[in-house]
């Protein structure tokens, strides 16, 4: 029971962030249409800006905002340059359009930063806490609290915000937004780099736990997009429960079945998921936020 | 007039190409012959690929698994099971088809970005199982002396002879999948890409027109992953990546869309580049994607459709 117990936990923090990076691929695709494949890019991007401003002797509380901020601004100028291009054209070219901008980033990011694996300083230091004979280390419970408080955030600027009001307006109906006086244009660019921020923030609190190379943002990229995907596309409380049932299957999965076969348990689910609801469990044929 | 000269200038230049086909293995070394026995093979894949998504418009990221599974299941029925090499070959051909048919099943209930969704979740789990049940597979060291290929008794173990068995192989499948494109088959399947609901109301039985296209995909796909193994006779689950499915799309895509042609322009384009840039792997992943993406922006139609326009445009004047 206790064992069980510590798996939950475990799977539960894990879960957190592929619910975040879930919620990235969420934002752009109910607004813009595009499964943005690059997601995983800009989780590896936020990680190596930060590891990089560290090194350079930049306090903590200084590099953390300053390497997500860059990573939205970054992804704000994708946005204009390329992706805006091709806004209205059919599923494929969208995805391939990510998928090539993703390979390109992280080759480019092996030419800058190379391939050899860095590590990232922690984030929440301590000893590990007993409660009730399960082990709780800080670095999950930091990852739990700050996930859960980020995705609270996103829910009340969404939700409960003029600005969240705008972003849902543009992505129930692009036209009728546009008669409303919304800028649809500048809402699409900072729909992008609100999506981009989200994953590098996850990117960020990921990287203490495994060691930051160029490669790290396209396993998470994947979880996340199968969370995404099993709670239904461009669904955000979808893309939590997506992103805790997934952590859950393979801290299970792992635990009872086998854990090699850890990554192929999320993608298994994700399959059973659409066989009996295409749409995803939360989704509609018609999404929202 | 003008048709007509352009019927037999086409004649000609079919007949040059094929006799020059049938003619290189005299002139090249081994190490060109191995690159062209590999691009028939990726023509195979592209053409898979361009039946699915070409012609009937459905979006598949996980071609890969069906290469994979022709590539694995023909040579674990000729080492493990014994099989004739020959008999084991074409076996895993229809072997694909049926797993092609049973991942086309949740494509004919759900829509757009989520077929391509279950595509890739579909690659991932093959390339698990491909890595990890090491007891079949052999994990990721993969299978090594795979034995050649035997036909009426002649072993094709040389680049020379298993030239010729990828050559006819390509040429069937150009010839077959242009074929389709202008049957009824091919005529149902532009209906449906261009609207379901229209092709519904004109009779058209749309699960299975989709369910033949993607059996005849992922078949394809198999029969490429069948010749690869015993060309190069080793196979690790490495050769059948996310990546290489990305590979597959992009080489039809870069070509175009719209015609068999094109696909095959688009694959040739793509592993000649290759080629040129081994020497510097990174660079070269560089700017496929960046060429990806261009080619996407700026010529939505391809190289392919983009010469065809120019070439129309030329001819005007």
């Amino acid at each position: 029971m206790n064992n069980a117990l510590q798996i939950a936990v475990a799977a539960v923090a894990v879960g957190g962030l592929y619910a975040l990076v879930g919620i990235s691929f969420s934002i752009t695709y109910a607004s813009a249409r595009v499964i943005n494949f690059s997601t995983g890019e800009m989780f590896m991007l936020a990680a190596f800006v930060a590891l990089s401003l560290f090194k350079l002797g930049v306090p903590l509380y200084v590099m953390l905002p300053l390497a997500i901020l860059f990573t939205g601004l970054f992804t704000v100028v994708l946005e204009r340059l390329v992706i805006r291009r091709v806004y209205g054209f059919d599923d494929l070219t969208l995805l391939i359009v990510t998928i090539g901008l993703s390979i390109s980033l992280r080759t480019g990011a092996q030419m800058i930063w190379g391939t050899v694996p860095d590590a990232f300083p922690q984030l929440f230091p301590g000893d590990t806490i007993h409660m009730g004979g399960v082990v709780i280390t800080p670095t999950n419970l930091g990852i739990l609290v700050v996930a859960a408080l980020l995705i609270v955030l996103l829910h009340l600027f969404l939700f409960h915000s003029p600005i969240g009001a705008a972003m849902r307006a543009v992505a129930q109906n692009r036209e009728v937004a546009s008669l409303m006086g919304i800028n649809v244009p500048l809402f699409l660019t900072f729909t992008w780099g609100l999506s981009a921020a989200v994953a590098g923030a996850s990117g960020i609190l990921m990287a203490p736990v495994y060691f930051v190379t160029t490669d790290m943002g396209v396993a998470i990229a994947l979880k996340g997009f199968a969370a995404a995907t099993i709670g239904g596309l461009g669904n955000v409380p979808g893309a939590i429960l997506g992103g805790i049932l997934v952590g859950l299957a393979e801290g299970f999965g792992a635990a009872t079945i086998s854990s090699t076969y850890k990554d192929a348990i999320a993608f298994g689910l994700m399959i059973l998921v659409m066989f009996f609801k295409p749409h995803g469990l939360l989704g509609r044929a018609i999404e929202k936020y | 007039m003008a048709g007509r000269s352009s019927t037999a200038a086409r004649f000609v230049l079919t007949g040059a190409a094929l006799l020059l086909a049938l003619l290189l293995p005299f002139v090249l070394r081994n190490y060109y012959l191995h690159l062209l026995s590999a691009l028939g093979i990726w023509i195979i894949l592209a053409a898979g690929q361009f039946i699915l998504t070409g012609l009937v418009g459905q979006v598949s990221l996980g071609q890969a698994a069906f290469y994979g599974i022709g590539a694995y299941g023909a040579v674990l029925l000729a080492v493990d099971l014994h099989w004739p090499v020959w008999i084991a070959a074409l076996a895993s051909i229809p072997l694909a088809a049926l797993v092609g048919a049973a991942i086309g099943l949740p494509a004919l209930r759900s829509r757009g970005p989520y077929l391509s969704l279950v595509t890739i979740a579909f690659g991932f789990v093959v390339h698990a199982v491909l890595l990890n049940w090491v007891k079949v597979t052999r994990g990721y060291q993969g299978i090594v002396n795979v034995p050649p290929l035997q036909l009426f008794g002649i072993s094709f173990h040389t680049s020379f002879a298993y030239y010729y068995v990828v050559l006819a192989a390509t040429i069937v499948t150009v010839l077959l999948t242009a074929r389709w494109s202008e049957s009824p088959w091919g005529r149902a399947w532009l209906a449906i890409k261009n609207s379901e609901s229209a092709a519904v109301a004109a009779g058209i039985n749309v699960s299975n027109y989709k369910l033949l296209a993607f059996a005849i995909s992922a078949g394809l796909a198999g029969a490429a992953g069948s010749l690869y193994a015993f060309l190069d006779r080793f196979i690790s689950p490495e050769l059948f990546t996310f990546d290489t499915s990305i590979r597959i799309v992009t080489a039809v895509i870069i070509g175009g869309l719209g015609h068999i042609r094109y696909a095959v322009l688009g694959t040739i384009l793509l592993i000649f580049t290759h080629e040129a840039l081994s020497s510097l792997p990174q660079l070269e992943v560089f700017l496929y994607g960046i060429v990806l993406v261009a080619v996407l922006v700026f010529l939505p139609q391809g190289f392919g459709g983009w010469l065809l326009t120019s070439l129309a445009k030329v001819r005007q004047r």
